[in-house]
């Protein structure tokens, strides 16, 4: 990776960069900050990125450092000359290499702290990449964020925007970090998952609600359509995850959806399935009941088999998830375990409020829909 | 609607096949209205039309006034339910189905007519619609609130993408509903739904349509304030015609009058007229927000509780 490229609408960082500028290792390239999207869709191999955050709002200052952050590309530095950003160790949680206050503006950017922020980036993505996360015959996609470096590994998300409360909103527990630490991701691809071996997947336990009268008053054959239906619209509605509808009996399953070991984009489409009960129960069910759904979320490990061929796998995590959603969950009710959470978009954490503990997993549950 | 000649030969051969001159007439009237075959023909009237002539001037005419779908429809029906006490064979109707459906057709068992098959081709008239016709519409009115200090206040580009998404997520629900945008106007649209469900699909559609907004916002939105939307829903009659200037009917007018003077930003307001025929369920995510000159409106809108 030799290419630097500045986003600053400060012309004056140009003389910041100066040294990097004279070095052969480095090619340096100057763009405007409202040319960040179409400068990094042209951008055809790995740079380092170093973006300006002077005179953004809070907010587009998160969208920013989201977007550049979002994927394994590109490294990511931040210029901060008015020290705008309270807590500069954030950044390195949402995954940027450097940070450049005003002292080092000041004295001038060296070549060999490019190396350095660089050399951070590579060993963060050779232990933690993607050729890893999807598996290969040696690492069987087991690449445990143990070994990542600080900044890649137990964080709240890549792409989570710096500035957003999370602290205020949910901690991490250490037990969760623990867990976290020792994932061994599935990778996005179900190709590069093998049967008989262990990965740590995200679990969705979805399960239609019945109450007893309508058990009682719709004939078995009516409910066992009725779950048909509400497992073909979850496939639906989740199919750009991957998910696979794992498990399933009665009106209640288990989804397995790929996962990169850091990112939890599913949530997103959780909270749009609980603000659309009554448009599945109408539109797919073709119901005149109010009939809903509890839907729980976690992370958590099991040995993969084939759907159908499920009946002899022992996971502490199959086992939580289902005594979740059965024991715990209440109808219409949507939890989230904090790993799941912490990893989500945090925008979408104001949705959710601390719920309680279940066998020693901190809870969120969505608001109520009202 | 072009009826390529295969077609029309396919079901002039039908026509002459399954039916006498004088019904094969009693039908085209049902579709033209006033007909007088002896006239369309030049044959005199004390001399009996043969019945392949009558069969294909028939067809002609169907197929020039536009009205070829709906003779077709009237065909299916018959198939299934007989005329006037007896019951007739098409012998060419499932081939004439076929074409029609390769054609990007699909009959609607519902409302009794061809529609488009919205997977394939999308007309904003749903392909059977002709200038002039006047039919009972649902129309669904979106516009963004204060989007003159939004443009002030953000580069044309971030608006414009913002806008973009919401025209996308509009266009999506819709059409997904067998609806059609009739226009957008930089800040806002209207769409329109016509078949038999159509207030339960537009009021869905539009459900679908806060839901996304409210995502969107939170998540993708490149603007620094959330995209606030109105949305009215209102069924009425309307002339129906190619350019959306130049339709008409109280219908428009009143959709835009309830998304002006009843609808507050990020909410829905749907009209007395769109209430009453609503399925149960989505009736009870209303709560009545005005009652104006004997109507009453209802609102919809995202209500997530603050605090558990």
């Amino acid at each position: 990776m030799t290419r630097v490229v500045v986003f600053t609408d400060d012309e004056s960082y140009r003389e910041s960069f100066a040294a990097v500028e004279r070095s052969r290792t480095y090619s340096l390239e100057f763009y405007r900050k409202d040319e960040l999207r179409g400068v990094l869709r042209s951008l055809s191999e790995p740079a380092l990125l170093y973006y300006d955050l002077d005179g953004d709002s809070d907010h587009s200052r998160d969208r920013a450092l989201r977007y550049l952050t979002r994927g394994p590309e590109h490294a990511v530095g931040v210029i901060d000359g008015a020290e705008a950003v309270p807590d500069p160790a954030e950044l390195f949680h949402a995954g940027a290499v450097d940070y450049l206050g005003p002292n080092v503006l000041e004295s001038g950017v060296h070549p060999k702290r490019v190396k350095r922020a660089v050399s951070l980036f590579e060993q963060a993505y050779a232990r933690n990449g993607d050729d890893e996360l999807h598996g290969s015959e040696e690492n069987n996609g087991h690449g445990s964020l143990a070994d990542a470096d600080v900044g890649r590994s137990v964080n709240p998300s890549d792409s989570a925007p710096v500035g957003v409360q999370l602290a205020e909103r949910m901690t991490l527990s250490p037990a969760a970090a623990e867990r976290m630490a020792a994932y061994r991701p599935s990778g996005l691809d179900w190709g590069a998952v093998r049967s008989s071996q262990e990965y740590t997947f995200l679990m969705l336990y979805a399960e239609l609600d019945l109450d007893n009268e309508l058990r009682r008053i719709w004939s078995t054959r009516r409910i066992e359509r009725l779950a048909g239906s509400f497992r073909s619209y979850l496939e639906s509605e989740l199919a750009g995850h991957n998910a696979r509808a794992w498990m399933w009996s009665d009106t209640a399953g288990l989804f397995l959806i790929p996962f990169d070991g850091r990112h939890c984009p599913v949530l997103r489409d959780c909270v749009r399935l609980m603000l659309s009960q009554t448009l599945m129960a109408v539109e797919w069910l073709g119901l005149s009941h109010s009939v809903g759904f509890r839907l729980a979320l976690t992370t958590g490990d099991t040995v993969y088999e084939d759907s159908g061929q499920t009946g002899d796998i022992i996971s502490d995590s199959v086992n939580f998830v289902f005594h979740l959603g059965k024991r715990y969950l209440k109808p219409g009710r949507f939890v989230v375990d904090e790993e799941a959470l912490w990893q989500a978009d945090p925008h979408l954490h104001a949705l959710f409020s601390f719920d309680g503990r279940y066998d020693q997993r901190e809870l969120y549950r969505m608001h109520r829909v009202l | 609607m072009q009826i390529r000649a295969r077609l029309r030969k396919l079901c002039t051969e039908t026509l002459a096949q399954s039916l006498d001159v004088h019904t094969m007439v009693v039908l085209a009237r049902r579709v033209l209205g006033d007909y007088d075959l002896h006239q369309r023909t030049g044959f005199p009237e004390s001399i009996p039309i043969p019945t392949q002539d009558a069969a294909r001037q028939i067809v002609h005419d169907i197929a020039a006034s536009g009205s070829f779908l709906s003779f077709i429809s009237l065909l299916i029906q018959i198939q299934e339910n007989g005329f006037i006490g007896r019951s007739y064979r098409f012998p060419g109707l499932q081939e004439i189905y076929d074409q029609l459906v390769k054609a990007g057709y699909i009959f609607d068992y519902d409302t009794l007519r061809f529609v488009e098959d919205v997977e394939r081709r999308k007309t904003r008239n749903w392909g059977v619609l002709q200038p002039g016709d006047t039919r009972s519409f649902t129309l669904l009115r979106l516009d963004i609130a204060g989007n003159s200090q939004l443009v002030r206040r953000y580069p044309a580009d971030r608006v414009e993408g913002a806008y973009a998404a919401l025209r996308r997520m509009l266009r999506e629900e819709v059409e997904g509903r067998n609806g059609r945008v009739w226009s957008w106007q930089g800040d806002g649209g209207l769409a329109a739904f016509i078949d038999a469900e159509r207030n339960n699909r537009a009021f869905a559609a539009s459900m679908e349509i806060i839901n996304s907004i409210f995502l969107f916002n939170l998540l993708d939105s490149p603007l620094d304030e959330p995209l606030r939307v109105r949305l009215a829903l209102h069924s009425g009659l309307c002339e129906y015609n190619d350019r959306f200037e130049d339709m008409t009917g109280e219908a428009l007018h009143a959709v835009s009058e309830i998304e002006a003077n009843y609808t507050e930003p990020d909410s829905l307001t749907v009209s007395d007229a769109v209430y009453g025929s609503l399925d149960r369920l989505f009736a009870a995510r209303l709560r009545p927000v005005a009652e104006r000159n004997g109507h009453r409106y209802y609102q919809y809108r995202i209500c997530i509780e603050e605090t558990p």
